[in-house]
């Protein structure tokens, strides 16, 4: 990285990375999400001490997959809803696109007002729907559920490695990883307090619609749904990010479109 | 500063995708009346037309049958060319034909859609049916279906019957609970109102509140 990237710009982009997933979690409980969040952290410290080469392997392969992941979840989603799904992708990918031609550097700095924004209004969602939590609901999974369900989302958490790897040390992506953890684990309660343990397509959606501040703001859910949308298109960004910088990398050793301008003009005797 | 402005245009654009209303929903459905016939299932929708010259939202009716659940809804669609907006609806009013076989199969189906609103609430009609009940005129309303949902919150708001919407009922019907919806009723100067509970055990209705002889 050629500019200084602040620790609190690569928490921001690594919490709105792990809080892609939020649209989509289902089945899993508020417990095993914060477990796997810290087990997820704490490995992010060894996984980023492979040797250069591998790390870079590991992450081209990672920002293929999560991307192809991406899109085909968001595109179910959007199915479901009723969307032109096709068209949405396609704005989605062109906007990630956009936001990753500016450079890693601009990612992460424009990453932390977005996660600031996107905190306040998870929080918010979370909020108007205390009232109607049913407490009943609340039980503590068996230890053995518990710990398949934070293995099982243990590989998810650790695609964190890619902002990780971008932003080049671990210590503050695992306080980001943490930071979005926490809020999924806060979701995936407040999905558990509305609904129970009655299945839906998308249950954290689905709760996210039950908020409503009297009779003027209702339907909350396409707030909800918006600001997740947007922490997969940063999701998507990065990966496009990464492939940029690794290109950009290995095309570093030819001079820049000016220098060359610069040297025509001067061959030419112009000044 | 342009690129920015482009994306922020696209991120716009992209939200506005999410939303449900746009100018090809001329038509949302307000509440709907669901019975049980022979052949299946009857449902009278209730869809709100905005295009009078006056400016007034007037209600016009569907009336959609399949043997399923979703043959039904299938039904609704295919009669208005894929323009039935389920998403606006805040009341359905069932049948006593259907809550006395049940409606544990409704409510889940209901809850699964996406198209749903999980705070619907679901009533039974008493005395006439179900259709009948959605079409009475409304007090104070041009559109039944919407004062008949004022008319239940306001009661719930006042604690006079439970606060029950659609995911509780489904929930409570998943887990085997006893749930009591409110009964609606056509009152003898053609009007509907709410009176008594219907007590749903196992799904199916078993009596109501307060205690007396079933008689639809």
């Amino acid at each position: 990285m050629d500019k200084h990237i602040f620790s609190r710009w690569q928490a921001a982009l690594c919490t709105l990375f792990v809080l892609a997933d939020g649209l989509y979690l289902s089945g899993i409980g508020w417990l095993p999400l914060l477990c796997s969040a810290v087990v997820s952290a704490a490995l992010l410290f060894v996984l980023l001490k492979l040797p250069g080469k591998l790390l870079d392997a590991v992450c081209a392969v990672l920002a293929l997959l999560l991307t192809l992941r991406s899109i085909s979840r968001i595109f179910f989603f959007w199915q479901y809803e009723g969307t032109q799904a096709a068209l949405a992708v396609v704005l989605l990918v062109l906007t990630a696109w956009l936001l990753s031609r500016r450079g890693a550097d601009c990612l992460f700095m424009w990453s932390f007002p977005v996660m600031l924004t996107a905190v306040v209004l998870l929080l918010l969602s979370v909020a108007v729907t205390v009232p109607d939590w049913n407490f009943g609901y609340l039980a503590l999974p068996a230890p053995r559920a518990l710990l398949s369900e934070s293995a099982r989302m243990v590989p998810a958490f650790l695609a964190v490695l890619l902002p990780a790897h971008l932003a080049g040390g671990a210590k503050a992506p695992a306080w980001g990883l943490l930071l979005g953890g926490g809020l999924l684990a806060l979701l995936s309660l407040r999905t558990l307090l509305l609904l129970g343990g009655t299945t839906y397509a998308y249950p954290v959606y689905a709760a996210a619609g039950l908020a409503a501040v009297g009779d003027f703001l209702k339907r909350c859910e396409v707030v909800f749904a918006a600001v997740l949308v947007l922490c997969e298109c940063a999701r998507i960004a990065v990966c496009f990010s990464f492939v940029r910088t690794c290109g950009g990398q290995k095309r570093s050793a030819a001079p820049s479109r000016a220098v060359q301008l610069a040297r025509a003009r001067k061959a030419a005797g112009k000044p | 500063m342009k690129r920015i402005a482009v994306i922020i245009i696209i991120c716009i654009f992209s939200v506005l995708l999410l939303c449900g209303c746009s100018a090809e929903s001329p038509l949302p459905v307000s509440a709907a009346a669901i019975s049980r016939t022979k052949e299946g299932y009857k449902m009278t929708a209730e869809l709100i037309r905005q295009d009078s010259l006056d400016g007034d939202a007037e209600p016009v009716y569907l009336t959609a049958e399949g043997e399923s659940l979703p043959a039904l809804f299938d039904d609704a669609v295919c009669k208005l060319g894929g323009h039935f907006y389920f998403s606006h609806a805040e009341t359905v009013i069932v049948d006593i034909t259907l809550a006395r076989e049940g409606l544990t199969e409704l409510a889940a189906f209901l809850a699964e859609r996406p198209d749903a609103r999980l705070t619907l609430r679901l009533v039974v009609a008493r005395g006439a049916p179900a259709e009948e009940i959605l079409q009475l005129e409304a007090l104070g309303e041009s559109i039944p279906g919407v004062a008949l949902y004022d008319l239940l919150e306001g009661l719930t708001a006042r604690g006079e019957i439970p606060d029950l919407p659609l995911y509780q009922v489904h929930n409570a019907l998943q887990n085997g609970q006893a749930v009591q919806l409110p009964c609606l009723y056509e009152t003898e100067d053609g009007h509907a109102a709410s009176k008594g509970l219907a007590v749903l055990e196992n799904g199916v209705l078993s009596g109501f509140l307060p205690e007396e002889a079933q008689n639809g």
